[in-house]
């Protein structure tokens, strides 16, 4: 069991707040952190990997990471770190990038051959491309055989295809290394494939707690397809109204009846809702 | 949008699909619908939202046993027409039940071939999947 009670002031734009977080999290879980940038999602990871000081305690197992002043260092804590620019050793090899966390030679090799890297071990990073980058950040991570991994938006630079693989490599070396795994992450389809657990931070603190399903799912009633758009137009046919809404990147039209037609301001934000029954998938 | 405030009464399910059964006005309404919040219980009051191109009407049938033994709709709703505005193809049609003023979104077809008009007792037809609840209330 990860035991976190921390609590640390955030400079965030124009106001201060503070995170605070009481947290339990069983061992060999996956937990996506998620909430809006300055939320305090990477402030949450830096503590726990002993980056930056906060008050209050981090225990793991029966070893105590933080309790007060005391705080165990950076290098006697077994975490594996995956950041969002893949931070590698330019100067050395792939090959190298994990020898030089753990002499490890034999464990160098499982890793480079699960993720399909062996031909590249000899490589320069520069050599490399981001999702080739983000795969040995990965494997260099897991050298230490962490008890606890931690990854900040590790495959939000890569492009959508190949996150996905990404994403099933991540999922095979969790299960693979049983190791603990927080990963902040603002990808919803990524939470849901990955994370058992997901923590929604608002402004320090903690909205929401739970499966990814039951806090992902933007629902108020029963109603499960809802998505927030901006109601752009709204022109009158026959009898009935068809207002356009622009959702993401989108525009959707959605017909209105007259009375729900007066109740709608162009420009306002709303939400287009309708059952999980009606929408289909072509 | 039409809206009725309804009460639970039952809830049937198989995993996570849920056959909802409330009561309004002494008839009885029944949707369908995946998870349910667990705020969504037996006696707590929620308001149902239906669009009113789901809403379909039917004339009153003689006897009203024949006439839910020959409809598949599980929401067959006893209601009295309040307004028609009649369009060149469409037409909205608003319909009282109670507190409620459900309106139906028809082909003006339809209101000529049913020789509908204000006054008519009629009935309102809406498919279990088409209703579905917009909140539940605090009461």
């Amino acid at each position: 069991m990860l035991k976190i009670q921390i609590e640390k002031a955030l400079h965030g734009i124009g106001s201060e707040m503070r995170l605070q977080a009481d947290i339990e999290i069983e061992e060999h879980s996956f937990v996506a952190i998620a909430g809006e940038s300055g939320s305090g999602k990477t402030t949450l990871l830096r503590i726990l990997a002993g980056l930056e000081k906060a008050e209050g305690r981090v225990e793991i197992g029966d070893e105590v990471w933080m309790d007060g002043t005391y705080a165990l260092p950076v290098q006697q804590r077994k975490i594996g770190f995956v950041f969002q620019d893949y931070a590698l050793f330019e100067n050395m090899t792939v090959e190298e990038n994990l020898l030089f966390v753990e002499k490890d030679k034999a464990l160098a090799v499982e890793l480079l051959q699960m993720t399909g890297l062996m031909p590249l071990k000899d490589r320069m990073p520069g050599r490399l491309s981001g999702g080739q980058k983000q795969r040995v950040a990965l494997c260099r991570a897991m050298m230490k055989r962490p008890t606890l991994l931690l990854m900040d938006e590790p495959l939000s630079a890569l492009d959508p295809a190949m996150r996905q693989k990404l994403q099933q490599e991540i999922a095979v070396l969790h299960r693979a290394f049983g190791t603990t795994t927080i990963m902040v992450s603002h990808d919803p389809s990524e939470i849901y494939r990955l994370a058992d657990r997901v923590i929604m931070l608002e402004r320090g603190q903690i909205i929401a707690d739970g499966k990814p399903k039951e806090v992902l799912l933007k629902t108020q009633g029963s109603q499960k397809f809802s998505f927030e758009g901006e109601l752009l137009d709204i022109t009158k046919v026959d009898v009935i109204y068809v207002a356009i809404v622009s959702i993401g990147q989108q525009l959707v039209e959605v017909v209105v009846s007259s009375e729900e037609a007066a109740h709608l301001t162009i420009g306002q934000r709303v939400t287009v809702s309708t059952k999980a029954f009606a929408p289909m998938i072509v | 949008m039409s809206h009725i405030v309804a009460t639970v009464e039952q809830i049937e399910n198989v995993e996570n699909l849920n056959i909802v059964t409330l009561s309004s006005q002494s008839s009885r309404i029944k949707m369908v619908s995946l998870e349910l919040s667990e705020k969504i219980v037996p006696g707590r009051k929620v308001k149902l939202a239906c669009k009113p191109t789901s809403v379909a009407l039917a004339k009153r049938a003689r006897s009203e046993e024949t006439f839910s033994k020959a409809l598949s709709y599980a929401n067959q709703i006893p209601v009295r027409i309040d307004s028609i505005e009649e369009g060149k193809l469409l037409s909205s049609v608003l319909v009282r039940f109670g507190e409620a003023s459900l309106e139906a979104l028809i082909l003006s077809d339809a209101l000529g071939r049913m020789s509908l008009k204000e006054g008519d007792e009629v009935t309102a037809l809406i498919k279990v999947s088409d209703l579905s609840i917009l909140e539940v209330l605090d009461d």
